[in-house]
């Protein structure tokens, strides 16, 4: 989502869609290739890397004209997230099946480094000062690298959760929002490592985020949002920073694949299933 | 020649008692616990289930229990764990007399357990964020007030703040435990509100009532189990972040210790006794400081020099003006009662070798105790000095340690009453005898290495306080003396 220029960018199947996020009309189109399974953008930089997780690459493109600029091989087998750290500039791409975590520096577009990891890696976040939040799908854990040194420095459990795969920071509060396929959503400290509330969510793997709302409406002074694979999204409501509910849920169609919000019209955006051979993007207010 | 010194000293050491170990968590596994818990209550759930969960998980087979239901569910398990959910009223004092070791959050039960004195916010209280918000914040801290205790040793517990609870005001207990209990931690700069306190078996609780297993009392209450301190991820790296999460390594140190065995206690056996610290005695060389030239006490100081030396010590005497000098080449400093306290100024505090005080004065310059004559230290018997009369009888309120000499009760001390010093040390130390009826006022006790003594000092090596006035030694009776030979071996003990 490039709020500032009202753009959606939507992966499906080989090719990226480019929305136009007020009227949903398609504005342009990048054929990657393969199977996207992830996009970011870098919109100071103007950039764009796409993962290809049948090709096992990485795609860079020009936010700006729609062009592919690179294309990097990856060693991995299914990269399936990506996500910007803004304190080390840096790309990370999560390898899922090689169970790694592969940076690119994002000017060069080089792969600086990687980190290995037992078993797989689903769901990035990264603080902006020096930590990588990293999910092991299949367990509780959550991987914690140095963005900058690239080292691994230990995981921390979500207590009640099992199968861990959506991830949400808020960077500020500092505080992770963990949901994991069996129904639980786990709000972590994310300086300590310490669950310290528990709330219920939708079943199976998840996406997510978390936002800041300004306007504060209602009492949300932030959101954490996942959509789990049975439909379900659910908005995790910030009272303070020590208090956390579930705030909203709502029932949308099985199958969600990505999730984002728009800093301006303060809508949430899902990708969704709307049948067999098309995509939908579900707008969601507050 | 190694093998056989090796073997000396374990003689020495199983013959006069020996400090249990802790178990390790591996054989926790098929230990049977019963989990007292009251009514569950919709408005206000509790977390005894995730308590039973992670008591399975440490290898415990659980039994529960209602409030309501008779002692007798106990027979057979090892340990009883009481929630805070279990109405004191109804638990009553069912399970004070029980020979089973006993750890429990419910702070209102203390007293029904003899904890504890039977009053709220001066024996015991629970601190809620609806009454006393502020303090309930303050209560997310608490201070690792003894280092040395094998549970604070399990969790490499500092003489420093740490974190109680996850950062959100909860509801928090803290009881104010007889001077025969160890406190760990405590809160709000009080040195005995203590948030988790233990008994050591046959020690002396609230009442007199010995405890007749293990006992702890701790600071959670029915809601807060799972928002105990814990470091994960790049926290658990920081030796100083592990060093402030320490709420759930203690619950489970405190578990796995109630659980242990407590030591066989030394067996009241004063030939066996002087034979064990003759036989730790041999070779080493105690230093013993008194005055020149005394106006009295100086036959006592003889005698004790020559119960010394037929014990095995090479002793050498320095006057109190000696300069300190080459005090850490001894085994052993003994502290006469002879010295003056003004003369003798602040040497000894800070050698790195165990001192025996004989003077109970001196406790402050050596930070024993406190600075507050007649409140941190004082005397019985003193003539113009002291309302208390004088005395000649001691509680062993602590039989089970080394320097109980397997005394138990009360004991007549010295022959004829007289002058009898006591002070009240900080939580860091173990108390082993009290003035009777008075058991805030401690007579023997001693401080481990490394301990926390008064003023946050650390001690250097083992300190004891054993008083003995200028002529006291020649009349001791023969559990007296019996009590000097233990607290001389203690303090020569390894550490």
């Amino acid at each position: 989502m490039d709020a500032e220029a009202r753009k959606i960018y939507l992966a499906r199947g080989a090719e990226i869609d480019i929305l136009n996020a007020d009227s949903g009309a398609v504005v342009g189109q990048i054929p990657v290739g393969g199977s996207i399974s992830a996009i970011t953008v870098v919109l100071d930089r103007k950039r764009g890397f796409a993962a290809n997780s049948d090709a096992n690459t990485i795609s860079i493109f020009d936010t700006q004209s729609g062009t592919i600029l690179k294309t990097v091989k990856l060693s991995g087998k299914a990269p399936s997230d990506i996500t910007f750290d803004e304190g080390s500039k840096r790309i990370f791409v999560a390898i899922r099946d090689s169970g790694s975590v592969i940076a690119f520096d994002c000017d060069s577009s080089e792969i600086v480094g990687s980190v290995e990891f037992e078993g797989k890696t689903g769901s990035l976040a990264a603080n902006g000062y020096g930590h990588l939040f990293v999910t092991a799908p299949g367990t509780n854990m959550i991987h914690v690298v140095d963005t900058n040194n690239l080292k691994a420095l230990g995981d921390i459990p979500a207590d009640a959760g099992k199968d861990c795969t959506g991830l949400a920071l808020d960077p500020v509060g500092r505080r992770l929002f963990v949901s994991c396929a069996d129904g639980r959503i786990d709000v972590i400290d994310a300086d300590n490592g310490a669950t310290f509330e528990e709330l219920k969510g939708g079943f199976g793997p998840a996406v997510g985020l978390f936002t800041f709302l300004p306007t504060g409406k209602d009492g949300w002074k932030g959101a954490a949002f996942f959509a789990n694979a049975d439909g379900t999204l659910t908005a995790v409501k910030m009272n303070a920073f020590i208090s956390y509910e579930v705030g909203a849920t709502a029932k949308l169609s099985k199958g969600v694949q990505s999730i984002a919000f728009d800093l301006r019209s303060h809508h949430i955006l899902v990708a969704a299933p709307a049948n067999a051979n098309n995509w939908q993007v579900l707008v969601l207010s507050q | 020649m190694k093998i056989g010194l090796m073997t000396l000293a374990a003689a020495v050491f199983f013959a006069h008692g020996m400090a249990a170990q802790m178990l390790a968590p591996s054989d926790l596994h098929g230990k049977r616990l019963l989990f007292v818990v009251g009514e569950a209550d919709k408005h206000h759930p509790s977390d005894d289930g995730l308590v039973k969960k992670h008591l399975q998980a440490m290898g415990f087979n659980i039994v529960e229990a209602a409030d309501t239901d008779p002692a007798t569910k106990a027979q057979g398990v090892d340990l009883i764990v009481i929630s805070s959910t279990a109405d004191p009223y109804a638990l009553k004092t069912k399970y004070r007399e029980l020979p089973i070791p006993l750890f429990t959050w419910n702070q209102p039960a203390y007293p029904g357990l003899a904890m504890t004195g039977p009053h709220l916010h001066t024996d015991y209280e629970v601190v809620d964020p609806a009454h006393f918000f502020a303090r309930s914040y303050s209560e997310l801290y608490a201070f690792g007030a003894n280092t040395t205790h094998e549970i604070a040793r399990a969790v490499d517990l500092k003489n420093q703040l740490f974190g109680t609870f996850y950062l959100r005001p909860g509801t928090v207990g803290w009881g104010c435990p007889t001077p025969a209990a160890t406190v760990i931690a405590n809160f709000e700069g009080y040195p005995f509100r203590a948030g988790l306190f233990v008994y050591e078996k046959n020690a002396v609780m609230f009442g007199g009532v010995s405890a007749p297993a293990r006992r702890v009392g701790f600071f959670m209450a029915s809601d807060n189990f799972h928002l105990l301190t814990v470091a994960y991820g790049p926290a658990l790296q920081d030796p100083d972040l592990r060093d402030w999460y320490k709420g759930l390594a203690l619950f489970d140190a405190s578990i796995r210790w109630a659980v242990s065995p407590p030591p066989a206690g030394p067996r009241d056996d004063a030939s066996a006794l002087h034979s064990t610290v003759a036989a730790a005695a041999k070779g080493k060389k105690v230093m013993f400081v008194g005055r020149k030239k005394t106006p009295e006490g100086a036959e006592a100081d003889q005698h004790i020099i020559e119960r010394l030396t037929e014990l095995g010590f090479y002793v050498t005497f320095r006057d109190q003006m000696d300069p300190q000098a080459g005090a850490d080449q001894y085994d052993l400093i003994v502290l006469s009662a002879t010295n003056s306290k003004y003369k003798l100024s602040n040497k000894y505090r800070d050698v790195s070798v165990p001192v025996l005080c004989l003077e109970g004065l001196l406790v402050d310059t050596l930070r024993m105790a406190g600075r507050n004559r007649y409140v941190d230290y004082g005397e019985h018997g003193e003539e113009k000095e002291s309302d208390d009369p004088a005395d000649n009888s001691l509680l062993i309120v602590n039989p089970n340690h080394e320097m109980s000499a397997g005394l138990t009760g009360i004991v007549q001390f010295t022959k004829e009453k007289n002058v009898l010093k006591w002070a009240r040390p900080s939580p860091g130390a173990t108390v082993v005898a009290t003035l009777p009826n008075m058991m805030e006022q401690a007579a023997i006790f001693g401080y481990e290495k490394g301990a926390t003594m008064d003023g946050y000092f650390i001690a250097p090596a083992r300190r004891v306080l054993f008083p003995l006035d200028n002529d006291a030694f020649d009349d001791l009776t023969p559990d007296g003396l019996a009590l000097f030979d233990a607290a001389v071996l203690w303090a020569i003990s390894r550490q």
